[in-house]
């Protein structure tokens, strides 16, 4: 068990295509870090570098403290789960478990019991002698797992493992895999473009983009204090506001919205904290500044509001810039998502804004086409740099 | 909008993109053209009369060589074996098919190797001019037999080595190594480069991912290779017939060579006994590149 260090790491690759430029990440020992991005934000190729099979241009990597940027994968103590998992398909269970430990010099007798041992730990007993083609999805993930976890590796690398199976498996798998890697207690790295998988999955997440680290931090952070709009809209849905700062009082700040509303959030401890070049420090916010409100959908709270008002002020709203006049819309769709309900409504400047409740937590007495406020709690609005 | 398109879409004022993608022009499919039932008539025909073309010259032919008379006949007058008897028993024929069958082995087990090594080079190390080394092992495939067969001739002369079956064996292990190289080649390029990774991740350096992982999971496409080579260089005469120099006499020299002189159903009885083991071999070809490993 031991700690990963990535040091100033850039790859670029033939044809100039820089998939990593400049990150830096310590996982702790014994963590559960996701690098979570698009395709081609270089999450990969992270993880790659960290396993040995690619060699950055510039900057080290560590494990345990070690220097190891120039060591081979197979001296690196490592233990990874493939996307397409990797497993012999010439070999039985048993032998794809023992491979690694055969390769460590363990001798037969150790090795089949470690093998069993590991087995029987993903619940896998009395599949020892069937092939990989034999098995289910989920049969051959936990396979990938014990051969990788077999030789007791200080570090665990997974690259999109659960990609090829389906949800319901995948969420078993996901309890399987929080379980098995809090039991051994090992230092793991995991790779996924699906925020939801790295969101109850992880201890940290580093949300990657073009080759940066966006943000780092516990899912929670990530999703109440996101340090940029591409992680606010990475990482679970949102709403968000374009407009410019009228007015700030230490963290509250007063934005006018580009359809001319006027709102109040607050700067979360995630602003400006952000890895990436475009988090600028949350001190230079002020007034007249172009920034961008983010409001989670849960967050927007929904109120009736007088059809019959005049179209341009809405009776309660103040587009002047009164303070907390809200944001006249329409609704448009309601969805019955499992234990939510969504609400897409429109303002009238035609600016899609989705909110969610509870099924159950309130009854809303509006229907499709009816008229109503949108407002928010500052505390629950973040102010972002665009 | 003076210049809007000849399909305007329908959009909504203040915001076109929400909503608007509803309902688009429905475009006309284009009914799916059945083939007219003529062709499929042709091709069935063609299918025939191609079939009829390999069998029936193979049914003359194995109908001759039963025939008991001293000349090749057809139809045959009579059934009679003697003629396979000769076969089996004369030291000429026998010689010509242990000959035949020492090269096949021999050439089938060098080209494979030559095909194997510059496979696996050419596919998982980045070689300088390797694109042109690919093409080099490929090039006997698309040079005429004949001037392979002089080249060979000139070198084995130049260096003093003339008029042995070990000339053949190398002649034919080059000049059939095409084909095992494009079926490993094939095969490696089927094989999951993460599996390699794999077996690297748990330790194995890479001469033991090579032995343990690579190998294995080609060896179908080798096993292929092998068989390949050992057919080609079975059958092949003209390389055969100008390297061995009168000294050195396979299979199908002794069949051309005996019908300069005769035309006794014995060629036909080893032609016979030729085709039935290529059969075989292409038999047990398909059997086996099914399932090497189940």
């Amino acid at each position: 068990m031991s700690q990963v260090d990535l040091v100033e790491v850039t790859k670029t690759f033939p044809g100039g295509v820089k998939a990593v430029d400049g990150v830096s990440l310590t996982v702790r020992q014994g963590e559960f870090l996701t690098l979570l991005g698009p395709s081609g934000c270089g999450k990969t190729t992270s993880l790659r570098m960290i396993a040995g099979f690619e060699q950055p241009d510039a900057g080290r990597v560590l494990i345990g403290g070690r220097d190891v940027t120039r060591v081979p994968p197979y001296e690196r103590d490592t233990g990874m789960v493939f996307q397409s998992l990797a497993l012999f398909p010439h070999m039985s269970v048993l032998d794809n478990v023992l491979y690694g430990l055969r390769m460590r010099g363990v001798s037969r007798t150790e090795a089949e019991r470690r093998a069993r041992e590991m087995l029987a730990l993903v619940q896998l007993s009395g599949y020892e002698h069937r092939r990989p083609h034999q098995l289910s999805g989920g049969q051959r993930q936990r396979v990938a797992f014990a051969r990788a976890l077999a030789v007791n590796p200080s570090i665990f690398l997974l690259d999109e493992p659960f990609a090829a199976l389906d949800a319901k498996i995948r969420d078993e798998l996901q309890v399987e895999l929080r379980r098995l890697q809090q039991r051994v207690g090992i230092t793991t790295v995991f790779v996924t473009h699906n925020q939801r998988e790295a969101m109850t999955l992880s201890d940290r997440i580093a949300v990657m983009r073009d080759g940066r680290i966006e943000q780092i931090g516990s899912p929670q952070e990530i999703y109440e204090d996101p340090a940029t709009v591409f992680v606010a809209g990475f990482v679970g849905m949102t709403n968000l506001f374009r407009g410019h700062v009228v007015e700030r009082a230490g963290r509250r700040v007063r934005v006018k919205t580009e359809e001319g509303f006027v709102v109040e959030a607050e700067l979360g401890a995630g602003t400006g904290n952000g890895a990436s070049k475009d988090s600028a420090a949350a001190g230079d916010v002020a007034p007249g500044k172009p920034v961008t409100v983010s409001v989670r959908p849960e967050s927007v709270r929904l109120e009736p509001r007088d059809q019959d008002a005049r179209g341009g002020s809405p009776a309660g709203v103040d587009p002047s810039g009164g303070g907390q006049g809200g944001i006249p819309v329409t609704v448009d769709l309601i969805r019955f998502v499992g234990e939510l309900i969504e609400y897409h409504l429109y303002t009238p400047g035609g600016q899609e804004i989705i909110g969610t409740y509870q099924r159950g937590q309130r009854t809303l007495s509006m229907g499709q086409g009816g008229a109503a406020i949108v407002r928010f709690d500052p505390k629950e609005a973040r102010v972002l740099w665009r | 909008m003076a210049n809007a398109g000849p399909r305007p879409a329908p959009s909504r004022p203040g915001n076109g993109e929400d909503m608007g993608a509803g309902i688009g022009p429905v475009l006309e499919r284009p009914s799916r053209r059945r083939w007219p039932d003529p062709s499929l008539a042709l091709v069935g025909t063609t299918f025939w009369v191609v079939l009829a073309f390999i069998v029936v010259p193979l049914g003359v032919l194995a109908a001759v060589s039963v025939h008991p008379g001293r000349f090749m006949t057809f139809p045959p007058q009579g059934f009679s074996l003697r003629w396979y008897q000769t076969l089996l028993t004369s030291s000429q024929w026998l010689e010509a098919i242990r000959n035949s069958l020492v090269v096949a082995l021999g050439s089938a087990v060098l080209a494979t190797s030559i095909a194997l090594v510059l496979a696996l080079v050419l596919d998982r190390y980045p070689v300088r001019f390797g694109e042109y080394m690919r093409r080099l092992g490929m090039m006997p495939l698309f040079l005429p037999p004949v001037i392979m067969g002089v080249a060979f001739v000139a070198f084995f002369y130049e260096i003093g080595f003339s008029g042995r079956i070990e000339n053949l064996i190398i002649a034919h292990g080059i000049f059939n190594a095409p084909f095992p190289l494009l079926l490993i080649s094939s095969g490696l390029s089927k094989v999951n480069r993460e599996l390699e990774e794999s077996a690297m991740n748990l330790g194995a350096r890479p001469a033991t991912v090579l032995r343990t992982v690579t190998l294995p999971l080609i060896r179908a496409d080798v096993f292929a290779g092998v068989l390949f080579a050992f057919l080609l260089s079975l059958n092949e005469y003209i390389v055969a017939f100008l390297v061995s120099g009168f000294t050195v006499v396979t299979l199908p020299i002794e069949i051309f060579s005996s019908l300069r002189y005769s035309f006794s159903p014995v060629i036909a009885a080893a032609s016979v006994l030729f085709i039935a083991g290529t059969g075989f071999l292409v038999w047990l070809a398909d059997r086996l590149a099914g399932g090497l490993w189940d």
